[in-house]
């Protein structure tokens, strides 16, 4: 019989439950949408994992044959186990497919204990596990993308909470009198509250199935969307939509639990009320003290305090709708320039910093520079300036302490600059050396560059060290590492013992070559042929070897791909190789932040919809809580025009305080971001999302004022005199 | 029969220095099938005690018994289901609740007990209170008297023990007054029904057949005048 | 039909909750089931391998083809051996003990839930009786319970119930007594004409004179018309008294009662003043009625003085007609007020030969025909009875 009154209630006063239904149908909507989308991002992650980098899950490196493959094999989880051909040289390599990979972690060990390997023989692809959530469980620093990803889930859920509460709660205070009616007639306070929860599942559980459904197909045109915009970009494999029941129940049962939990909260309190309270609460607030809002009254007058004081009695009620407003605001906001400053931050570091030092790159695979034997073909490529062949090799040598320069002294000495990057033995320093092997032309090259004498019989020292304390790594200031006196630099060899290299010349200058140089080490560069006398006692050689291309007409991407052509069929028959090429790769890679751009914008959008739409609900449901009061007002001779004077008010100062409280709180937290990438702030200002803020700011006030107009049509159309007489005006 | 009576019922609001006492010991025992008329100046107390004995507030101290009941000692449930059986409540603003028919409203209390209203019960108080063609109507369509006619209906229907009536017609014209007036007089005579009714209106008290006065929270006059 | 809806839906809990439990259980065992094969599977294949190790990769191979739990086609072949499934039982223990405590617990359970429920009902029953139990024997009883099953709502009505049949027996009590008093009345009402007629009879006969007799006649007149009286009390009493309901216009009325008092309006000089009114019409016995309107008028001219009107209106509202009739004598005293309809009251200024029955008279008939009758003293002085007459 509780039915009896929901059900009169809700037809009698559809205005209410449309409200809720709309809220709870937008509410699921989104929650829906975001399950949909997080779910087809995950999929295609695992998707695009699995074609870039294999399916594998697991992988056995050392010396096995076909029996210890059968004993693999024989492991209860294994589904199955495969020698991975394109790896295996002198050891075999074995991926391992399991059954229920969620026990990868206990079950590779065992693996490797039986085939009395060494633990390092076993590798995870870590990369494809944590896609599915599976994480080593000594890893101590475990991927942060899904705590990320479940914060946004929760901040979305909670905001979308707030949507439905809100119209809950504006149905239900609209309704404290009746139920105090029902109290004082004996309806005992768990009768009511199971009365407003029965109401809230009949109310909301079709919208919430509608809004499921709509948010799945919702999220299936998001995901076209995607794939239509972002089909010219390279090397992309195209996201297929699907969708999984579980998600489905997930989406439900959470919207379900949603609301039920946002009409539980104002149900509880409305069933505890006694009687006396609700029969004698008729919707009117008091100011607790005196207060007057001078700012306001001065600038708007008597309307002006009247909104003033209206919105200080309501603080509390007006908090959630604050709230959620600022949370929108902020969260657009600092997303925005968060997603611009890194944009400037990779061109900074990537992009900009070498974009001359290279046209081509060749990656030549397991391949040392002493045997490489096509030199003279890659050197004699036509329209090719200038090509430099070199290795790169980890070495450490040796240094005294007074062999520092001054300028560095003077700073504290290399100890305070490199702090525990330097090993101290004795009173010697073992620094690391990178070296970088060039071929023999184009170390004479440098030679002349730099303006040393032309000769082979020693290694050319790059002087310097990064200042760290005067300068930040974005713009970093070097001072000289060592003292130019000295002829011969000692490195260690495989045994430990020193041999000492001659040293040709001190420089500060590098040479063309696609490098960044690790800090606080002494970097040295070395031709061939005095490389081939060390490398018996060295071993610091890394296996792949590089080959940097500077093209004649650089801009042209044609000829680079001409040039890029050409040395893959120099080395292709026998050499592994892979290419990159500077204008292709440029290319690509502003499609991808694009790409990106557009998924992140259509997230940052989403947000913004969200937002506007909890502040759209608060703010009319605001408005239709105060019938009384604005009767009241027009009873003791308001005109319209006043009426309206004073919504403007109200809602300039409900849109304009979160914007306000916004704007020194994102520019403090840009600031913060700003110095901690030491970008300048010029360089941020020039390119900062001032536009979209702006049309994001004048989009919340446009609804709010719209929420307004909405109401206070409403209001002013209504019967206020019969508002005023008695309570039984729906 | 004794249906009511109170024993130094005390009443405070507040904490400390703006402490008010609103009633300060009333000893008052009502018998079943009178017709008392609490009267008293606004701020006397007298609405006070008229919540209390409904027990729709608690008393600070003293108790209060109706029924057989105490009711200062019942919780939240308990009072609600009290209130559902044993009094039938009457306001100055008829709290009829907007959205239900009028036979709905009449007939709550005994849906919130899960009963039907006794057929013969439920017509006669309908005709009685001439409503019967209204039934189907929405409270805003009626008019204050009916409203309150209505409120009268709902207050009856569950054969309570004391009905009590909270201003009842400080919100209607003379003539609609009147006639609630003699309509609770009505029942009270046909149903023997025990009424309390407070007031500000001497010229209502007089309709009754005990007058009590208060003032300042306290009973400083009772006289039976029938 | 809410019982039967409520057992309904216990019995459908009650079967929720084993099903649930059953299903926990089942999982429960299947888990231990499954840990108890894993655990003799992989012993018994450590005993084979340790004895034929060049078997190792054969077991191994068909643990996992059969994943060791699936059944071949084949016959058992332990059967054939002759063993039964009941030769490998002696790890049972565990299941048992836990089938015994669950048994036990659910057991305990279901009689204490039913021992709980029973000493409820048993309670409240107890509680009613004993309640019903004082009140039978005269003392009053508390009910201190209220919740919201039937038993409760049971409680409520017998106590409505009871209250209800304290009221009557107090009324019948009232009742009781009074017919002694009115007993009393009676004999002293009787007393003063049986006193006079018997004086008159010895006068007589020791001087007949006609004056005598005039004087008899008076009394004999008196005793008659309180024979009427009283006859009519006794019928209105027993409920003999019948009523033939019609619809009378109040004007009609009012005029057929002026009219029957014209002897004494004349002696006493007063006028009985009827305004002309619109037709209201009133559903009542006419008989009866005048009768009882002329009783109030008749009490009105008698509080009159010489050249006073008695005055009369009426007012109709959707509830009721509302006769007043009023005169501009002293009015009633104030003492005499809640006492003025009783049977036989005679108030201080009431006249020497009044009976006192005549207001009673008028109070019960009107009130049998679903009407009310008030006195009470005008503002200006007069007194001031008050008919209304409920349309329903």
């Amino acid at each position: 019989m509780w039915k009896d009154y929901s059900k009169s209630y809700i037809k009698n006063n559809r205005a209410a439950s449309i409200s809720i239904m709309a809220s709870a149908l937008i509410a699921t909507l989104f929650l829906s949408l975001l399950c949909s989308l997080f779910f087809n991002f995950g999929v295609y992650e695992v998707e695009r994992i699995k074609l870039e980098e294999g399916d594998w899950q697991g992988r056995i490196t050392g010396n096995l044959n076909e029996n210890d493959l059968s004993v693999i094999c024989q492991f209860a989880n294994v589904e199955k186990a495969v020698i991975n051909e394109d790896l295996s040289d002198e050891e075999t390599v074995i991926d391992v497919y399991f059954q229920n990979v969620r026990t990868i972690y206990q079950d590779m060990p065992q693996i490797i204990t039986k085939l009395e390997l060494e633990e390092s023989a076993a590798e995870y692809h870590s990369l494809l596990l944590s896609r599915y959530f599976i994480n080593d469980p000594q890893d101590e620093t475990p991927p942060l993308l899904l705590p990320f990803y479940a914060a946004v889930f929760i901040v979305v859920s909670i905001s979308l909470i707030l949507i439905i509460r809100n119209s809950f709660e504006i149905s239900m205070n609209a309704r404290i009198h009746q139920f105090g009616i029902f109290s004082s007639i004996g309806a005992t306070p768990k009768q009511i509250c199971i009365c407003l929860l029965q109401e809230a599942a009949i109310l909301c559980f079709f919208p919430i199935l509608f809004g499921s459904v709509l948010g799945i197909g919702i999220s299936y045109a998001v995901i076209e969307a995607v794939n239509f915009f972002a089909a010219d970009v390279a090397e992309r494999h195209p996201a297929v939509f699907q969708y999984h029941p579980v998600v489905f129940l997930v989406t439900f049962l959470s919207a379900s639990l949603m609301v039920l939990f946002s009409a539980w909260i104002p149900a509880r309190k409305l069933s505890k009320i006694t009687p006396l309270e609700a029969i004698h609460n008729l919707g009117d607030f008091q100011l607790k003290r005196r207060k007057h809002s001078r700012v306001l009254s001065w600038i708007f007058g008597i309307e002006g305090e009247l909104a003033g004081n209206a919105l200080k009695a309501r603080k509390k009620q007006l908090r959630i709708s604050t709230i959620s407003l600022l949370l929108s605001f902020l969260g657009f906001t600092i997303m925005l320039c968060f997603f611009t400053l890194s944009q400037i931050s990779t061109r900074y570091t990537y992009f900009e910093r070498y974009q001359n030092a290279w046209d081509i790159m060749v990656t030549v695979k397991n391949t040392k520079l002493t045997a490489f034997d096509r030199t003279n073909e890659v050197k004699k490529l036509s329209g090719v300036q200038n090509s430099t062949l070199y290795q790169k090799a980890e070495e450490i040598s040796q240094m005294t302490a007074d062999w520092q320069s001054e300028e560095l002294m003077a700073l504290g000495g290399i100890e305070t600059i490199a702090g525990d990057d330097i090993v101290k033995e004795g009173e010697y320093y073992r620094i690391n050396s990178p070296i970088i092997i060039m071929d023999d032309e184009s170390f004479l090259e440098y030679c002349s560059q730099i303006g040393a004498s032309p000769s082979l019989e020693g290694t050319i020292v790059l002087n310097r060290i990064w200042d760290n304390l005067n300068s930040n790594f974005r713009n970093k200031q070097y001072i000289p590492f060592v003292k130019e006196d000295r002829e011969t630099v000692s490195l260690y060899t495989t045994e430990q013992t020193l041999i000492d290299v001659p040293i040709l010349a001190y420089t500060q200058e590098t040479p063309v070559l696609r490098e960044e140089y690790d800090n606080y080490t002494l970097v040295q560069f070395m031709p061939l042929s005095m490389w081939e006398n060390l490398s018996k006692q060295m071993n610091g050689e890394e296996t792949n070897m590089y080959i940097r291309i500077l093209a004649q007409d650089r801009s042209n991407l044609t000829e680079l791909s001409r040039i890029e052509t050409e040395v893959s069929q120099v080395l292709e028959q026998n050499y592994n190789m892979e290419s990159e090429n500077r204008i292709q790769e440029k290319r690509s890679n502003d499609e991808m932040i694009q790409g990106s751009q557009i998924i992140l914008g259509a997230f940052c959008g989403l947000l913004a919809v969200i937002g506007i739409a909890n502040v759209f609900s608060n703010t009319l449901g605001f408005l239709r809580q105060r019938k009384r009061e604005f009767a009241q007002y027009l009873s003791i001779g308001f005109t319209p025009a006043n009426m309206r004077k004073m919504f403007f008010i109200e809602a300039f100062v409900i849109a304009g305080r979160p914007i306000l409280i916004t704007l020194p709180l994102t520019a403090a937290v840009v600031m913060l971001m700003i110095s901690a990438s030491y970008l300048d702030p010029m360089v941020f200002w020039r390119e900062a999302p001032v536009l979209p803020i702006f049309i994001f700011a004048l989009v919340i006030v446009g609804f709010v004022s719209l929420a307004y107009y909405i109401g206070g049509k409403q209001i002013l159309e209504c019967d206020l005199n019969e508002v005023l007489k008695n309570d039984t005006v729906i | 029969m004794e249906i009511l009576k109170c024993n130094g019922v005390q009443k405070v609001f507040g904490k400390g220095e703006s402490q008010v006492t609103a009633l300060n010991g009333i000893d008052l025992s009502v018998e079943k099938g009178e017709f008392v008329a609490i009267v008293g100046a606004s701020g006397s107390g007298k609405s006070t005690l008229l919540h209390i004995l409904g027990s729709v507030d608690k008393p600070t101290s003293g108790s209060v018994i109706v029924d057989g009941m105490d009711i200062g000692t019942l919780n939240a449930t308990d009072a609600a289901i009290f209130r559902r059986r044993k009094i039938g409540l009457i306001y100055q603003f008829y709290n009829l609740i907007p959205t239900l028919t009028v036979e709905k409203n009449i007939v709550m209390p005994l849906l919130l007990d899960k009963r039907k209203p006794e057929k013969k019960h439920y017509e006669a108080i309908v005709r009685t209170l001439g409503i019967q063609d209204k039934l189907k109507a929405l409270p805003h369509q009626l008019s204050g008297g009916q409203q309150q006619r209505v409120a009268i209906a709902r207050a009856f229907i569950y054969r309570p023990a004391i009905l009590l009536a909270d201003e009842p017609t400080g919100n209607l014209d003379q003539r609609n007054s009147k006639e609630i007036i003699d309509l609770l007089q009505l029942f009270h005579r046909n149903l023997k029904q025990t009424i309390l009714l407070v007031t500000h209106d001497e010229k209502i008290a007089l309709e009754a057949d005990r007058i009590v006065t208060i003032e300042d929270g306290k009973i400083i006059d009772d006289q039976k005048r029938r | 039909m809410t019982e039967k809806r409520n057992r309904a839906w216990m019995v459908l809990l009650i079967l929720a909750v084993s099903l649930i439990t059953a299903s926990f259980s089942a999982i429960l065992l299947n888990n231990y089931h499954l840990k108890r094969r894993f655990e003799l599977l992989g012993t018994f294949c450590g005993e084979v391998i340790h004895a034929r190790p060049d078997m190792e990769q054969t077991i191994l191979e068909l643990v996992k083809e059969t994943d060791g739990m699936t059944l071949s086609g084949r016959q058992n072949f332990l059967q054939t051996f002759g063993y039964r499934a009941s030769d490998f039982g002696q790890d049972g223990g565990i299941i048992f003990l836990a089938v015994g405590v669950g048994l036990l617990i659910g057991g305990l359970l279901f009689f204490l839930a039913f021992w709980y429920w029973h000493r409820r009902s048993i309670l409240q029953i107890k509680m009613l009786t004993d309640y019903l139990e004082k009140i039978n024997t005269g003392s009053q009883g508390l009910l201190l319970e209220a919740s919201e099953d039937d038993c409760s709502k049971l409680q409520d009505e017998i106590y409505k119930t009871v209250t209800t049949l304290y009221q009557t027996r107090d009324a019948a009590i009232a009742a009781k007594n009074n017919f002694a008093d009115n007993l009393a009345n009676i004999a002293h009402q009787l007393k003063t004409p049986i006193t006079t007629l018997s004086l008159s009879v010895q006068m007589m006969e020791a001087n007949p004179s006609l004056e005598y007799i005039s004087q008899m006649k008076k009394q004999l007149s008196r005793l008659t018309h309180l024979e009427e009286a009283l006859l009519l009390l006794s019928r209105i009493d027993a409920g003999t008294l019948s009523f033939h309901r019609s619809s009378v216009d109040v004007f009609t009325l009012l005029m057929l009662a002026a009219d029957n008092l014209q002897q004494i309006l004349k002696q006493s000089g007063v006028k009985i003043d009827i305004p002309e009114m619109e037709e209201m019409k009133v559903f009542v016995d006419l008989e009866w009625t005048m009768e009882a309107i002329m009783n109030l008028m008749k009490n009105c001219v008698e509080h009159s003085e010489e050249g006073m009107t008695v005055h009369c209106s009426c007012e109709k509202n959707p509830l009721y007609v509302q006769i007043k009739i009023w005169d501009e004598g002293k009015g009633f005293l104030k003492e005499d007020i809640p006492h003025l309809f009783e049977r036989f009251y005679r108030g201080k200024s009431a006249k020497k030969d009044s009976v006192g029955i005549g207001l009673s008279i008028a109070k019960e008939i009107i009130e049998m025909q679903n009407g009310i009758l008030s006195a009470n003293n005008l503002v200006t002085g007069g007194a001031c009875f008050e008919i209304r007459l409920y349309s329903h």
